[in-house]
């Protein structure tokens, strides 16, 4: 066949835009399918999808097109700036997402946050947890074409981003964890507009539950699909719920309690079947022990500063001035050389940062391991065997942001 | 005569498609967080004629959704090329202007260099308020046009 100009290859065997056959095992015919990046759902990848009738034989996935290299610029940047760029990973996510950069980044400055910060820094990754699995859910929904949930999910979604807003002043990349604290501190009326959210979720949370969750045709769709048993989620190292959908008991906020969770009381949800549908259980009732941890902390929530009394010495205008001057006081500190690691549970699994330092306001080397790229093979893998209707159902079951696996 | 009814039927289909501004489904990068939150039920762009469509063929705006990279780039230009004239881009976000906080790096590409853009949109992402603006602001140049 006659090769065109770019961005056109029409030759056979050629799978960049074009379907072509391939041989499969038994001499049967298979077809290879093309699935994006443009594609009537969300998520930016391309998945070639082989099938035999409509039957999935094999998925390659193709991932990259969101790579915009996160972990090189970071070396290139003083390391105050590289909280704003990591959170950029997984935007609605982003309290989790960028907790271990902070996390790792106090113990390279040798800094100890007071506990009303710790307690800020839960309280906002929980509410960024569950916003993070409303849309998860949204997404789901206008994967199956119900969107009723997605238009639902997004109003829900809303008010944690105009409470956000209000605490921040950001709807979504809130950046709100700096080393030794938190950026803002947050004032009675901050704290009554989480209670009446969590208040105003839980009631708008049943209606979502029997309009969407309790549905006949979403129960038939994701119920048995996609299954993977609890041998091979550990042998593909998947993290976070989707770990915990097919039973394997692990949460970092558990097993290496961070800041305030070891002094609140919660359960790991964990549930056996491992499909589809248990996927998007555990996600669901997680939203559920997120609140209450949020209830929990707030009850408690000590006072005092929000920053570390060696950052406060060496501004002493802070107290004044409020938060103008917390980011200058980072220009004359400097990281201990050596390694330092920290690992937290962000919403789709563990995300783990390795930092690398020689002494200069430079991070030398920064390794930043994302969930949904630990997530991705499964993915796959859970495709195979299943009718290609079912591909979007397993596809946003996995929660797959495109951003954060490719960084 | 003749010009006088060409006119009014040109006025005709500027009208027509001011009003009917459809995007296909084509995220390219995070700002489609902001992306779904418009589409939501609270801002609800279907009010200024905006719904997202399946296919690229029966859409004639494109939202460039934050940063393109270069493997990106090839397709949003593929998409564009594909649909039916006459068609708008929305540049949005800080990434597709010049890079914003990801400036400098080895696998982006500001979004003038690969399609041309008839509004930008500024923030890291933007509100999705300042969206609608731009969406209107293209309507205003689809009713100012000359022919």
């Amino acid at each position: 066949m006659q090769r065109t100009e770019w961005p056109f290859n029409l030759e056979v065997g050629n799978t960049f835009f074009v379907e072509s056959e391939e041989e499969l095992r038994g001499g049967r015919r298979g077809l290879t399918l093309v699935v994006g990046p443009q594609h009537p759902g969300s998520g930016h990848m391309r998945l070639f999808v082989v099938l035999d009738g409509d039957m999935i034989v094999d998925v390659v996935p193709d991932p990259g097109f969101v790579h915009r290299g996160i972990e090189k610029l970071a070396e290139n940047r003083p390391y105050w700036t590289v909280l704003p760029l990591v959170e950029k990973a997984s935007i609605m996510d982003s309290m989790n997402i960028m907790y271990p950069l902070v996390l790792a980044l106090e113990k390279a400055l040798g800094l100890e946050p007071p506990p009303r910060a710790k307690y800020l820094r839960t309280i906002m990754a929980e509410l960024t947890r569950i916003r993070t699995h409303l849309y998860d859910m949204a997404l789901l929904g206008i994967f199956l074409g119900h969107s009723t949930a997605f238009m639902w999910g997004f109003a829900l979604m809303d008010l944690y981003a105009e409470v956000f807003a209000k605490i921040t002043g950001t709807r979504t990349t809130i950046a709100y964890p700096v080393p030794g604290g938190v950026r803002r501190d947050v004032k009675p009326e901050h704290v009554e507009a989480i209670r009446r959210l969590l208040e105003v979720s839980r009631r708008k949370l049943k209606d979502f539950k029997t309009l969407f969750l309790d549905n006949p045709v979403t129960r038939a769709r994701l119920e048995g699909v996609g299954t993977l048993d609890v041998k091979r989620v550990t042998e593909l190292g998947v993290v976070g719920p989707f770990a915990r959908a097919s039973g394997v008991d692990y949460d970092v906020r558990k097993i290496h309690p961070y800041d305030a969770y070891s002094e609140v009381d919660f359960e790991v949800v964990t549930e056996k079947a491992g499909d589809a549908w248990a996927r998007t259980w555990v996600r669901w009732r997680e939203i559920h022990v997120s609140m209450s941890i949020v209830e929990q902390l707030l009850k408690n929530l000590p006072g005092g500063d929000v920053i570390d009394e060696a950052l406060l010495f060496k501004n002493p205008e802070y107290r004044r001035e409020g938060v103008g001057g917390v980011l200058g006081v980072y220009t004359y500190m400097y990281p201990e050389p050596g390694e330092y690691m920290a690992v937290t549970e962000a919403t789709r699994g563990a995300t783990l940062v390795h930092l690398w330092t020689t002494g200069t306001q430079r991070i030398y080397r920064m390794r930043f391991v994302t969930p949904s790229w630990r997530n991705l093979h499964a993915m796959v893998e859970a495709m195979k065997g299943h009718r290609l209707a079912d591909m979007p159902a397993v596809y946003m079951s996995f929660g797959y942001f495109p951003p954060e696996a490719d960084r | 005569m003749k010009t006088l009814v060409s006119q009014a039927v040109a006025r005709l289909a500027r009208w027509g498609t001011k009003w009917s501004l459809w995007p296909p489904h084509l995220v390219t990068a995070c700002c489609g967080v902001e992306i779904g939150h418009i589409f939501g039920s609270v801002y609800d762009a279907e009010r200024f004629g905006m719904l997202p469509m399946g296919s690229l063929r029966q859409s004639n705006i494109i939202i460039i959704e934050g940063t393109i990279t270069l493997k990106m780039a090839k397709f949003v230009k593929y998409v564009y090329e594909q649909m039916p004239e006459p068609k708008y881009v929305i540049a949005m976000g800080a990434c597709a202007i010049k890079g914003g906080v990801f400036y400098g790096s080895y696998h982006m590409v500001p979004a003038s260099k690969v399609v041309p853009v008839h509004a930008y949109v500024s923030g890291c992402p933007p509100t999705p308020e300042a969206v609608l603006k731009a969406v209107s602001k293209v309507q205003e140049q689809i009713g100012h046009a000359e022919n």
